[in-house]
């Protein structure tokens, strides 16, 4: 696959994520946690690909998030922007095909994404947000393992 | 040797530190639309694009939902049908009654002096999508600027209060939702005897915190609150829209005040349709 291609599959992707996120995110919520489906989306693919283009990759997570959201769409943009990042990085470092490895990426990436925006856009609930947060880290810690089974049959062992 | 690590590092940050400049020109952009009412290109184009996919695939998730739902839990359903139409019963004949105070009310209402408003019209919308963000209570709904709907705009539904429209693109628009932590409404004690007027604050998961009641405040938990027509940002909610009912009400002696917690009576996250006020 060539890293066009390849980064163009990821796009599609991500955005039938973000799909399947505003159309079955709220039927996924446990208590007061809705899943972030998008995140969980973008940590393999991510983890797929180098650094620099997950870094891309997050930002337009932010981006179709932001528009739904309409508030904080800047701090959504560079809270997912750095959680790709983070997660691109792991690739040069770890087994990506490890499933427990790919877990663990989705729940620091949620943490990530939720803290850094936490930090540019302060919401006035500290408490329960922390707790949704936990709740959002290990539900994405989940979620990202259909994703990563599906990102192993797209995403042969190349790069971008 | 020596030159090619800064190099290296430089091209690993390089792509980082541009997509985090982007996001932020983008979201400064995006809130200077907003604040203006209208919305930037980048939003308008990506919520104009996806808003049809995502409405489609919750119409195929609303679909597979209710065919399983028929197959599995049919005696179940039975037993809520049965419940639902005597609901609906004692609705009709409470329907009837007021129909009766309501015209008895129009006809005295003749001898008084008052200025007669008129309401509002109301646009029916549906729910495209729930907001993602964390600790955002946003949803985005089907109607936008070629359906004549402006920021600020109310949006409620058969039940009550949803909350007011953010920004709008022209397919579809951002509705803050009143349990928000950002929202505030003016509120009032729907029962007559009453009217004790507070201002309610969002605090998530579908409860409010009705605060600068006084401390002779006549509330009780079970008591309905209204809007108040008074405040919140532009004076946007007309009085008489059901905000909720409440759970608690707690002293405030540090303000020798009263604060109540008011559950709304909108259920958000099972928001199928809304109307929004025109």
């Amino acid at each position: 696959m060539t890293p066009v291609r390849a980064g163009v599959l990821g796009a599609l992707l991500l955005i039938a994520a973000f799909v399947l996120d505003m159309s079955l995110g709220s039927r996924l919520t446990i208590g007061a946690v809705r899943p972030d489906v998008t995140l969980a989306a973008l940590v393999p693919l991510a983890m797929a690909v180098r650094s620099g283009p997950a870094a891309g990759l997050g930002l337009m997570a932010g981006l179709l998030e932001g528009s739904f959201v309409s508030l904080s769409l800047g701090s959504l943009a560079v809270s997912r922007t750095l959680a790709g990042w983070a997660a691109g990085l792991l690739e040069q470092r770890l087994f990506r095909d490890n499933l427990v490895v790919t877990m663990a990426a989705g729940v620091m990436a949620s943490l990530i994404a939720d803290g850094v925006f936490f930090l540019l856009a302060p919401q006035p609930l500290v408490a329960q947000y922390a707790s949704v947060g936990l709740g959002r880290a290990v539900y994405a810690g989940f979620l990202v393992v259909p994703f990563a089974l599906a990102m192993r049959k797209l995403y042969p062992a190349t790069h971008l | 040797m020596t030159d090619a690590k800064p190099a290296g590092c430089w091209r690993r940050f390089l792509p980082v530190v541009l997509c985090m400049f982007l996001g932020t020109g983008l979201g400064v952009w995006h809130n200077a639309a907003v604040a203006r009412g209208a919305n930037d290109p980048v939003t308008n184009v990506l919520r104009t694009v996806l808003a049809p996919m995502v409405a489609a695939t919750d119409a195929v998730a609303d679909w597979t939902t209710d065919t399983f739902t028929m197959l599995f839990r049919g005696r179940r359903l039975a037993a809520e049908n049965a419940r639902l139409r005597r609901q609906v019963a004692r609705l009709t004949d409470e329907v009837n009654h007021l129909r009766e105070m309501q015209a008895r009310a129009a006809n005295l209402e003749q001898f008084l002096p008052f200025v007669q408003s008129k309401p509002p019209a109301k646009l029916a919308a549906p729910v495209i999508a729930i907001g993602p963000g964390p600790g955002i209570g946003t949803l985005v709904v089907g109607c936008g600027i070629r359906q004549g709907v402006r920021a600020g705009a109310v949006v409620v539904a058969p039940q009550g209060l949803v909350g007011h429209v953010l920004d709008v693109s022209p397919t579809t628009s951002a509705v803050l939702i009143a349990c928000d932590p950002r929202s505030a409404v003016g509120a009032m004690v729907q029962r007559p005897e009453s009217r004790a007027i507070g201002i309610c604050h969002g605090l998530g998961n579908r409860l409010l915190r009705c605060s600068y009641l006084t401390r002779e405040a006549d509330i009780r938990p079970g008591d309905t609150m209204i809007t108040s027509g008074l405040g919140g940002p532009g004076g946007i909610y007309p009085k008489g829209i059901v905000i909720g009912t409440v759970i608690s009400v707690q002293d405030d002696l540090a303000r020798s005040a009263k604060t109540a917690v008011v559950r709304m009576a909108v259920d958000p996250g099972r928001l199928e349709e809304v109307a929004v006020l025109r």
